[in-house]
């Protein structure tokens, strides 16, 4: 019976890590390529871990892939958020299609940090206010 | 001897074709940014590929290095994206090819 529970869980994070490596090769901007690597591939390796401390049952192994899993989950989008973050401050080229940045404008890249909201969000207020009047 | 043969024709092969996916992207990717997020992909399919093989020879020593495994890459994309951003990497030797 454990067994088919094991087969479960592995054959589910398998299919899991197969999924992210090809949104990794087939999706079109780095972005989108490390959207869907962390994504998918921090629940294959959850669950693959998973199915191991199912076939062990030991109290030390479950506490161990607990800890490994916690440490993945804390990590991997911190690492995501940084690469993406560089990639921004680079300017690497976004996909064709991508429909709004909402960082555009607002960012320096000097300081690394957000520009001061006083001169870039009062002019478009200003002009729509202009217009309600008109 | 179900699980055996599950994990020799099933789950190592969906691995290995993964990691084959990945390599491909690691020596196509046109920017630098692309080869460190495939390389950070490869360590995950690691720790997997590290759990089935405890299974399989029913040894718990292989899932010790998982931890390690996880720390080192989070490591390494901490320590590259810090010197990535403050410029000492030549991008042009990296970056197109």
């Amino acid at each position: 019976m454990i067994t088919y529970f094991v087969i479960f869980f592995m054959v589910i994070g398998a299919v899991f890590i197969l999924i992210a490596s090809i949104g990794l090769l087939k999706m079109p901007d780095i972005y989108l390529r490390m959207s869907a690597s962390t994504i998918a591939g921090t629940f294959g390796v959850a669950s693959m871990l998973i199915a191991a401390a199912i076939h062990f049952f030991d109290l030390g192994i479950f506490l161990h892939v607990i800890g490994v899993i916690i440490f993945l989950i804390l990590t991997v989008p911190i690492g995501a958020h940084l690469l993406a973050r560089a990639a921004y401050i680079i300017h690497l080229p976004m996909w064709d299609k991508t429909m709004h940045d909402d960082l555009k404008g607002k960012y320096d890249n000097e300081k690394q940090g957000f520009k001061p909201l006083g001169k870039s969000a009062a002019k478009p207020k200003a002009k729509i206010t202009d217009k309600q009047e008109n | 001897m179900i699980l055996e043969n599950v994990i020799l024709y099933f789950i190592l092969p969906v691995l290995s074709i993964s990691m084959l996916l990945i390599f491909i992207r690691v020596f196509k990717g046109p920017r630098l940014m692309d080869r460190v997020v495939a390389l950070d992909l490869l360590v995950i399919v690691g720790i997997g590929s590290f759990s089935a093989y405890a299974i399989l020879h029913n040894k718990e020593v292989f899932i010790d290095i998982s931890l390690i495994l996880a720390l080192i890459a989070f490591l390494s994309t901490v320590a590259f994206t810090w010197y990535y951003v403050k410029g000492d990497i030549e991008k042009d030797k990296f970056d197109q090819r």
